[in-house]
């Protein structure tokens, strides 16, 4: 009997010893991430028949057990791949957004100082200071465009640099995470108890691996944690990891991608779209969505600007009287230098395909510049020596060159809107060329290096006049004339005649060339003799077009009055083309008309001012998800101290009941030696 | 529910994070005075801002223009004042020539006198503006656009400027001539009354004095030409649109009265006084350009002339200094039109800029909706994000001390 009470006693004391260590455990990991609080699960021994009906055996500890909800967990999981992929899409998305919010280092002042400089040209166009002015501002408009777009490739890089680091923490993690399998495997293989802390830390470092990228758990039957990236790509089966690795993505070779390593050594390329979730994902989603379109649209506004403003500035004729058909070289059509598009080839060896700018469309005599040039990237595939498709990888949509007439010429034709052509080589079938019109363009503006060392080269100036004959009698007017891409200065001087009988402007039609008469009806007729009626029907001459200069025509002239055609001589003062060029600041010059440069620029703004704001709000939202869940989780598997203090207490004082009746059974035994004493 | 201790620590950093978020932002918003710091904040107006921005850079580039347009039209205008008035003073001294009692000697001093005008005219029409450039040399600004030769009474001018007119952009859409190139300030003047000039032939011998010359309907650009046959008769010569009609012959003329000439709907009215000789001739023909200098040229080579007590050669002067006196008030004429044309462009600027400044206000307080900051909610939003920060900092403090572990 005494021997029943000494053991039930011993039992008592050993469950409290046990509860007080898990308590002390609990205390212990207050603060470890992770952790489930643990407790014993205690049971009352297997009762003893006695002659007076079962007894106890005093207590026993089944297991250790912890608190544990799978389906909380699992859902925290998921909660904080979110959030972390929106966290690291905030962190680089409010780089860009701070640095087009900045009211003094965005574009927008850069581009309107260049054109008040401009303005000024026009004004005082001999002025050589009000040149040298426009050309700091110039300059310091190259010089923008070239910080931000450099700002822009610094992300570029620390996105590359930092998917490569992720990726080695992720493979930390995986390589950790199949050990702790095996652990667990061989742990519960020799008993049937759980490894509570071998689980806990693999739970955790589920979630470590989920702060970095989505993966998927799936447990087998031998209690090992499968792991999942991707649409199903094995990351973890067992204990053996398959790597992730940074590669160069094959369609672009400047841009890091995570391939995954196969136990046979073939990588196999993730394509970025199937990388979702954690840092990675969030890195992944940042330069798909945001960097490369605001790169490009940057480019654009670049791109667009070079190629309108030379264009209209190859019109003009600078102080020392040279122009697009001077004899004399020297003049400079270009005022912006620029790189022609990239093309990244797709495999080695294969033939090397060129892209470039096409010359905006449109007549400064009836409107002004345009380019369709987009903010896109482009795939160019020849899927047979006849059939090539060109596909725009914003929309996807498709320009086919197909049947037997394809070829880079049949496509040119296509993508004649798209502001750009293909020329170089045909292109290898079954090669991806990716060609990006845009993406340097920022980073490559500069001024032309003749013009900048030599600011008289600004070509302000028309090359042409007019001149109304020093005899007229009648009220014929004449506009100061306009030149249009193409126009000839070999046929001038060129004096036109006013005949009053026959009502016709007489002139010596010129060998070459061509010459139209336009009236107040927009009835535009071709001249081929040398005569040009007043009115046509009851329609006046409204404009005279020679050899692409265009003269408005006003008045009633009397009978002899003439007018000259002649080439600028000495015009130091003309500003006419000055006017032109700072009036492209408020024309509709990109998207083939339908923005300017600085309605561009402010949709980039708000572009990635609203992306940043959706990222922020469904950011903010995921985490208040995931605090919410990881309240939830506490709320079953952490730790309160309170409650252990408790348990402490509860414990010592089951403790020293049990040592108390130790003691009695013992006082008893004393008192039957007693007895026989 | 349960709630775990780190779990507590944990909500209670983050609380207080969120908190002093906040107030940074606020304080950001306060000390920069914008709303929206980056665009995130408010991507609509952002872009608006960028828009309006430049509508506003845009429009204050005009106002500068107009300024700038202004200036330089107030500078021609006054060179063309100058001009006027001078022209207006010779047109006196004309008036005085006319005057049959003056003397010869009168007469060179009157010359003189104009000499020296056409030489100040001279240094208007080559005057030169603040950045050395010459006014009135079309684009040619570095080029003196006027050319004189010869010595006065028998000079030639040349004009070696262009017809270009300096242009700027003074509003959307608006592209305003700011000078006025010299062919057509002082050369393309029409000469006689504007449409014909009526004169007497230079070999007359009589003493036909031509008197006013006007259009009673029309002119028809004929060349009319009177040649007195006998004393009282002449003979008309008609060439239209240079087909010489059969001479009239045989027509009377009765001094001092008018004469009607061409078809009903396009006729003329000359008059005549005096008696010409047989030979003597008067014309009728369309008018020509002549420059203002070579109107002060003829007119100081005209003063210079001897005239004698020859009532021919008295007639010769008179009716030279009627030509000259019509050409004056012709160039008269184109100046002052010069300069009202000027005026309205002046008052068409002035308009602009009233507008301009209207516009830039509304820019500005547009602007100012979009981006400025209201400080009296910010600063009420202050003092509330203040207290609860210091609520939220003061209860963790509380609750953070409270543990069972303190009466173990």
């Amino acid at each position: 009997m005494s021997t029943g009470m000494l053991s039930i006693g011993i039992t008592g004391i050993h469950a409290a010893q046990l509860g007080l260590e898990a308590t002390q455990h609990n205390i212990a990991n207050a603060n470890t991430p992770g952790y489930s609080r643990q407790y014993i699960q205690q049971s009352a021994g297997i009762p003893r028949l006695s002659g007076s009906g079962y007894f106890g055996s005093g207590s026993h500890v089944d297991t250790v057990r912890r608190a544990y909800d799978k389906y909380l967990t699992v859902q925290t999981f998921a909660a904080q791949t979110a959030a972390s992929e929106s966290e690291a899409q905030l962190a680089k998305l409010s780089q860009i957004d701070n640095m087009l919010g900045d009211p003094s280092s965005g574009l927008a002042p850069a581009l309107q100082d260049f054109f008040t400089g401009m303005q000024q040209v026009a004004a005082n166009p001999s002025l050589v200071s009000a040149r040298q002015s426009m050309l700091s501002s110039a300059q310091a408009l190259a010089g923008r465009f070239s910080a931000m777009s450099t700002r822009l490739g610094d992300l570029y890089d620390s996105v590359n640099g930092e998917i490569s680091s992720e990726i080695s923490l992720i493979n930390g993690y995986a390589q950790q995470l199949a050990d702790v399998n095996g652990q667990i495997t061989r742990a519960q293989a020799s008993t049937d108890q759980l490894p509570n802390d071998l689980l806990d830390m693999r739970d955790q470092l589920v979630a470590e691996l989920n702060k970095h990228v989505r993966v998927t758990t799936v447990e087998d039957s031998i209690g090992n944690f499968n792991v999942f990236i991707g649409n199903g790509q094995q990351l973890v089966v067992g204990s053996i990891v398959n790597k992730l690795v940074p590669i160069n993505s094959s369609t672009d070779p400047e841009r890091v991608v995570a391939g995954l390593q196969g136990q046979s050594g073939v990588i196999q390329e993730l394509s970025e779209s199937l990388v979702e979730g954690g840092a990675l994902g969030g890195l992944m989603k940042f330069r798909a969505n945001s960097l490369d379109d605001t790169t490009n649209t940057l480019g654009q506004i670049a791109a667009s600007l070079a190629l309108t403003f030379n264009a209209q500035h190859a019109l003009g004729q600078d102080l020392e009287g040279l122009n697009q058909t001077s004899a004399s070289t020297g003049f400079q059509a270009n005022f912006f230098q620029f790189n022609q598009p990239k093309v990244l080839v797709g495999a080695v060896g294969a033939s090397v395909v060129t892209a470039s700018f096409l010359a905006p469309t449109g007549d400064p005599a009836t409107g002004n510049f345009t380019t369709g040039l987009t903010g896109s990237d482009y795939v160019l595939r020849a899927t047979s020596a006849t059939t090539m498709t060109l596909t725009r990888v914003s929309d996807g949509k498709v320009f086919p060159a197909t049947g037997s007439a394809g070829s880079v010429a049949a496509l040119n034709a296509l993508i004649v809107g798209e502001g750009f052509s293909i020329g170089g080589s045909a292109p290898t079938v079954g090669v991806d060329y990716r060609i990006e019109p845009t993406r340097d363009a920022a980073r490559n503006f500069q001024i032309n290096s003749t013009i900048a060392a030599d600011v008289k080269r600004i070509a302000v100036g028309a090359p042409s006049t007019t001149t109304l004959g020093a005899a007229n009698t009648g009220s014929l007017k004449l506009g100061q004339g306009i030149v249009s891409p193409g126009y000839s200065l070999a046929n001038v001087p060129k004096t036109f005649t006013y005949n009053q009988g026959t009502g016709t402007f007489g002139f010596t039609m010129p060998a070459s060339g061509t010459v139209s008469a336009t009236y107040a009806d927009g009835t535009s007729l071709t001249i081929a003799a040398g005569s040009i009626n007043r009115l046509n029907g009851s329609s006046e001459l409204t404009r005279i077009t020679y050899n692409g200069i265009s003269i408005d025509v006003s008045g009633v002239p009397a009978n002899g009055d003439t007018f000259t055609i002649a080439a600028n001589i000495n015009g130091v003062s003309d500003g006419r083309n000055a006017v032109k060029l700072a009036a492209l600041q408020t024309q509709n010059t990109m998207e083939g008309g339908k923005a300017s440069y600085q309605g561009s620029y402010a949709s980039l703004v708000s572009g990635v001012g609203s992306v940043t704001r959706q990222i922020k709000v469904s950011g903010e939202s995921q985490a208040a998800l995931l605090k919410q869940n990881e309240l939830a989780r506490s709320a079953v598997s952490g730790v309160n101290l309170d409650e252990e203090a408790a348990n402490l207490i509860r414990y010592q004082q089951a403790y020293q009941a049990s040592a108390k009746s130790l003691d009695i059974a013992s006082k008893l035994f004393d008192t039957l030696l007693g007895i026989t004493n | 529910m349960r709630i775990s201790t780190s779990m507590m620590f944990d909500t209670n950093t983050q609380n207080l994070q969120q908190l002093q978020t906040g107030l940074y932002r606020l304080q950001n918003q306060m000390s920069t005075g914008r709303r929206i710091l980056t665009p995130a904040d408010d991507p609509v107006s952002a872009a608006q801002a960028v828009v309006i921005g430049q509508k506003k850079a845009v429009n204050s580039q005009f106002v500068d223009n107009q300024g700038n347009a202004a200036s330089q039209l107030a500078s021609l205008e006054s060179t063309l004042r100058t001009a006027s008035d001078l022209i207006s003073n010779v047109m006196v001294r004309a008036a005085e020539a006319d005057n049959g009692n003056i003397s010869d000697t009168s007469r060179l001093a009157l010359a003189a006198e104009i000499t020296q005008d056409f030489e100040q005219l001279l240094g208007i029409a080559n005057s030169t503006d603040a950045m050395g450039q010459h006014v009135f040399a079309g684009f040619r600004g570095e080029t003196q656009p006027f050319a004189v030769s010869g010595s006065p009474g028998s000079r030639s001018i040349a004009y070696v400027g262009d017809d270009g007119t300096r242009q700027l952009q003074v509003d959307t859409g608006r592209v305003m001539d700011v000078s006025a190139a010299g062919s057509d300030v002082f050369m393309r003047i029409p000469e006689g009354n504007g449409k014909f000039a009526f004169s007497a032939g230079a070999t007359n011998t009589g003493t036909g004095l031509l008197g006013a010359s006007s259009m009673i309907s029309g002119y028809n650009d004929s060349t009319y030409k009177l040649t007195f046959t006998a004393p009282g008769v002449y003979t008309l010569d008609v060439t239209t649109n240079g087909v010489p009609a059969a001479p009239v012959t045989g027509l009377t003329y009765t001094p001092g009265s008018d004469i009607v000439l061409g078809p009903v709907g396009q006729q003329v009215r000359i008059n005549l006084s005096g008696t010409p000789a047989t030979g003597d001739t008067f014309t009728v023909e369309p008018a020509a350009n002549q420059d203002i200098f070579t109107t002060l040229d003829s007119m100081i080579k005209a003063l210079n002339a001897s005239v004698s007590t020859s009532p021919a050669t008295q007639a010769a002067f008179k009716n030279q200094i009627t030509q000259i006196r019509l050409n004056l008030d012709q160039a008269y004429d184109h100046l002052i039109t010069a300069q009202t044309s000027i005026g309205a462009r002046r008052l068409e600027l002035e308009n602009l800029s009233v507008a301009g400044a209207d516009r830039d206000l509304q820019y500005q307080s547009d602007l100012s909706k979009l981006q400025d900051l209201d400080y009296t909610q910010a600063i009420s939003d202050m003092a509330n994000h203040k207290m609860v920060l210091e609520a939220a900092q003061l209860s963790f403090k509380q609750v953070s001390q409270m543990t069972l572990f303190n009466y173990l």
